[in-house]
């Protein structure tokens, strides 16, 4: 077993080592005329403004913590289908115990996704899609957008 | 031993993924073409074989310039990471039966983890180039990606409970054509149940998104972010981020053949069982040519679905971002989810019996 991660490892190792060694070797063959002009950062052209770490959608940060949760729930339940083979081939209660315990678990993350899906929080523009329809159809009384919908 | 595990990761690496790689390129673009009725590269050796080639050679000889303000340790580190992720996890790869790199008890789970690392790679060179269309393409890239991973991750896990390993040859084993001996199996994945079947398409969909290929390749989109994710980089680090997409792609596609589509089994025949009787100076070849066998069928297999990638990419539109969120958390994690039991179900049900296995006993043909 050790052997095969040794195996693995080498493989992660070598695709690790081959991008700076190509980089490393092309460092002689390439030209190199640096001046202000290419340096700059690309910004269509023009003369970049300001700082590049702009301000960008909460949403991002939202999906990254429901991910978190998800991914940890999968990464627990792949020891524990490699049970439920064996388990239901030997037959006996042990199939029922892992059959209930993958799934309650499923199910409990299951409504808290439903949960996240009826708050909105999903949804990645939340409610001002249809402005001009809702204005058109006089669901919208003024043009201006409510202070707890400015989420876009 | 050592010697032979480097000696592999060389020849896999080296010899396969990357040449096939650039091959790929050229393949995609001679695809589009004839998908858009033009010639494609034609000009560089016989039908533009080399063309992939010269494209490398181009690369390597071009200026690598790196913004004033990017912050150097980890815009260096981000393609290595790329790189590493998308070429590691070739190492679980079964291409014949006893051709596989390293054959971990945890193979499933451990390409899934160094697929992560190639979302880190990808969003810490957004980060570091200091360049706000990098930046939003980051942003993206790494909503869509970890987003994606979790149909994927639940598609993977109804294999692993059909097969009730996550070693990518024990995985491969079970999906022999069932003969009726011992090595029979229960055929491919894909076909074990009607809520793998489904699966199958939810993780070719999520490994679409994965590998940022159309119609997701929203991190890249060129008609509002330039060029995404890799704005900044130049010769051959942009190189490195292609080379790496396409290895993924054939990594994706491998991982889907290996555990949907029966790895190197074909339907009505046993390779494994197969009696060539060819000799050579008293050496039996019947290993040797059915592990050619194998490895062909594998890549045959690879090649159809690396085909189906670009055939979808010149047809989809790109989705909106919008779109490509609500189908990843409303319509494939729920349909996953119930896929998953129903395909537990499944095999509780039929004790571990194929939809060929329970017709065939339904009809008394064995």
């Amino acid at each position: 077993m050790l052997q095969e991660l040794g195996n693995a490892l080498s493989f992660v190792i070598l695709a690790a080592i081959l991008p700076p060694l190509i980089l490393f070797i092309s460092k002689f063959f390439r030209p190199s005329y640096p001046h202000s002009g290419k340096l700059t950062t690309y910004e269509c052209g023009e003369t970049p403004k300001g700082s590049a770490y702009v301000q960008f959608n909460n949403h991002f940060y939202l999906v990254a913590i429901v991910f978190l949760v998800f991914d940890v729930e999968v990464a627990l339940l792949f020891p524990v289908m490699t049970l439920f083979r064996d388990a239901v081939l030997k037959g006996g209660p042990e199939a029922a115990q892992v059959f209930l315990l993958s799934f309650g678990f499923l199910f409990i993350l299951f409504v808290g996704l439903i949960y996240e899906w009826k708050k909105g929080d999903i949804d990645w523009i939340k409610v001002a899609t249809n402005r001009k329809t809702a204005l058109e159809s006089g669901e919208l009384k003024s043009r201006k957008i409510p202070a707890e919908q400015r989420t876009v | 031993m050592a010697v032979f595990s480097v000696l592999a990761a060389v020849i896999i690496i080296l010899l396969f993924a990357m040449p096939v790689g650039g091959i790929c390129t050229y393949i995609e673009r001679k695809v589009s073409a004839d998908m858009q009725e033009r010639i494609g590269p034609n000009r560089v050796g016989p039908l533009g074989l080399l063309q992939f080639f010269a494209d490398g050679i181009k690369m390597f000889l071009k200026e690598d310039t790196a913004p004033k303000n990017a912050d150097l340790p980890i815009y260096n580190l981000a393609p290595i990471l790329v790189m590493a992720g998308s070429l590691g996890a070739f190492a679980l790869i079964p291409f014949a039966k006893y051709v596989i790199g390293a054959d971990l008890d945890i193979g499933v789970f451990y390409i899934m983890a160094l697929g992560s690392l190639i979302s880190l790679g990808i969003l810490l060179g957004a980060w570091s180039s200091d360049n706000k269309w990098s930046l939003l393409g980051g942003m993206r890239v790494a909503a869509q990606i970890i987003s994606y991973e979790i149909p994927l991750g639940i598609a993977v896990l109804s294999i692993v409970l059909v097969s009730g390993t996550l070693s990518m040859s024990g995985i491969v084993e079970h999906q022999a054509w069932p003969n009726g001996t011992a090595a029979g199996g229960h055929f491919w994945n894909v076909f074990h149940n009607p809520f793998l079947f489904i699966n199958f398409f939810i993780y070719f969909i999520s490994a679409l998104a994965e590998c940022n290929r159309t119609p997701f390749d929203l991190p890249e989109a060129e008609s509002e972010l330039v060029s995404g994710f890799n704005t900044e980089f130049s010769g051959m680090r942009f190189g490195l981020y292609a080379l790496a997409e396409f290895a993924d792609v054939i990594m994706f596609s491998c991982v889907a053949t290996a555990i949907f589509l029966g790895g190197w089994h074909l339907p009505f025949v046993n390779i494994g069982e197969l009696n060539i009787g060819l000799r050579l100076g008293g050496h039996d070849l019947t290993p040797l040519i059915q592990t050619l066998i194998m490895i062909g069928v594998f890549l045959a297999k690879v090649s159809v679905l690396v085909f189906v990638v670009m055939w979808i990419r010149w047809t989809l539109p790109r989705l909106r971002v919008d779109q490509l969120m609500a189908l990843c958390w409303k319509y494939l994690i729920p349909i996953g989810f119930v896929n998953l039991v129903g395909c537990a179900v499944w095999f509780w049900v039929f004790k571990g019996a194929s939809m060929l296995q329970v017709t065939s006993r339904l009809l008394g043909v064995h």
